[in-house]
């Protein structure tokens, strides 16, 4: 007897991600590298052209974009460390004082960082 | 029954034999803070529409047949209570999977990848007659939490992945085959991680998380997935770390 099956498969379409909030928080984290992109390019000009460097980081496109690639870095940089925990396969404790350590040397280094740049 | 709260549940219907594509079809179920999605399911066969087909068994979150999507939301039907949807809901079949009829889906390709990943214990050359194998609580601990894994499917229907590229093995399948990868008392690792190690193995996660966050049991797959990746690229730099190890060794020797 010739089969009655006619599995329906559903066509996925470009916006997938629109539907549900935590797809729309994963575009946006993804999203987030394009800046970083963007950012690691303008500083690669600075080695090559450090005076069209000088006029251009006063621009204030260039600055916009110098902000909103710190916003996708911060971002970046808070769920790269809600990854941590997932890929080490460690005992909670552990876990909880290693984290506790990641940030304390990002928030260190950041602030050390901002420090240098002012003086 | 007559003067229970009521709610409208829209649900997806298809019949192979007749239609080119599913519709939803709104029913009126009766409900109480006791009534789960599954039992308004069964009042709709039993008392309103005997040809609607849905898969279902234990009633108690342990089988995983009765997974669907409540308002686009991965579910066990068992599991969710009709108390929080009191403005209605849409129930579909499974993301991600052909439909074969009304809310079942076929899980071919999934059962296929589990398969595929050597659900099992491999190489104990142990003997019943030797007793059992003893595990210590910390060699549990590390695999324990993947052990959860019932089979359901929800995080195949969570997993944007899988449904672009059908080929992906897929959270469940991996996180099994790394629960095993991790017990003590297996030795078959390296059979699993061809597999488990490709394009369409691990590699094809991007961490989108929505796996762990649905699964029924929080089984973690997007855990066992990262750790897994972990494990891919340390086995990769130590390949050509060996490689390289193997091609001095062999000039060593014709020297």
């Amino acid at each position: 007897m010739a089969t009655k099956r006619k599995p329906y498969v559903k066509e996925i379409d470009c916006w997938w991600w629109k539907s549900n909030p935590y797809y729309r928080f994963y575009m946006l984290r993804e999203t987030s590298s394009v800046f970083s992109v963007l950012a690691s390019l303008f500083l690669l000009l600075f080695l090559f052209s450090p005076k069209t460097f000088a006029t251009l980081v006063q621009n204030p496109i260039i600055c916009l974009l110098s902000f909103m690639a710190l916003l996708a870095a911060v971002l970046h940089t808070k769920t790269w460390f809600d990854l941590t925990p997932k890929a080490l396969n460690l005992p909670e404790e552990k876990l909880c004082s290693l984290m506790k350590g990641l940030w304390a040397v990002t928030v260190g280094f950041s602030v050390l960082t901002l420090l240098l740049s002012v003086v | 029954m007559a003067d229970a709260k009521k709610l409208l549940l829209k649900v997806q219907r298809y019949n192979p034999e007749k239609d080119n594509a599913p519709y939803l079809v709104p029913y009126e179920i009766p409900w109480d803070d006791q009534t789960s999605l599954l039992d308004g399911l069964q009042y709709l066969k039993d008392c309103v529409c005997p040809d609607l087909s849905f898969r279902s068994s234990c009633r108690m979150a342990i089988c995983g047949s009765c997974g669907v999507m409540v308002n686009c939301v991965p579910k066990l039907a068992c599991k969710t209570f009709l108390r929080n949807y009191s403005d209605g809901a849409i129930v579909e079949p499974l993301a991600n999977f052909p439909v074969e009829r009304d809310l079942v889906v076929d899980l071919t390709h999934f059962l296929e990848y589990i398969e595929a990943l050597k659900p099992y214990v491999i190489g104990n050359a142990r003997k019943p007659a030797e007793g059992p194998n003893t595990q210590t609580p910390t060699e549990l601990a590390r695999y324990h939490k993947f052990s959860m894994c019932i089979n359901c499917g929800l995080c195949y229907a969570a997993c944007p992945q899988f449904g672009l590229n059908p080929a992906f093995l897929g959270p469940a399948a991996i996180t099994i085959g790394h629960r095993y990868n991790l017990d003590s008392r297996d030795h078959g690792r390296d059979e699993r991680v061809q597999t488990m190690n490709t394009k369409t193995g691990v590699w094809s996660c991007t961490f989108v998380g929505y796996c762990s966050e649905v699964c029924p049991k929080h089984a973690d797959p997007a855990a066992a997935l990262q750790q897994c990746k972990v494990e891919s690229a340390l086995s990769f730099v130590t390949s050509i770390l060996n490689c390289k190890k193997n091609k001095e060794a062999s000039h060593g020797n014709k020297a």
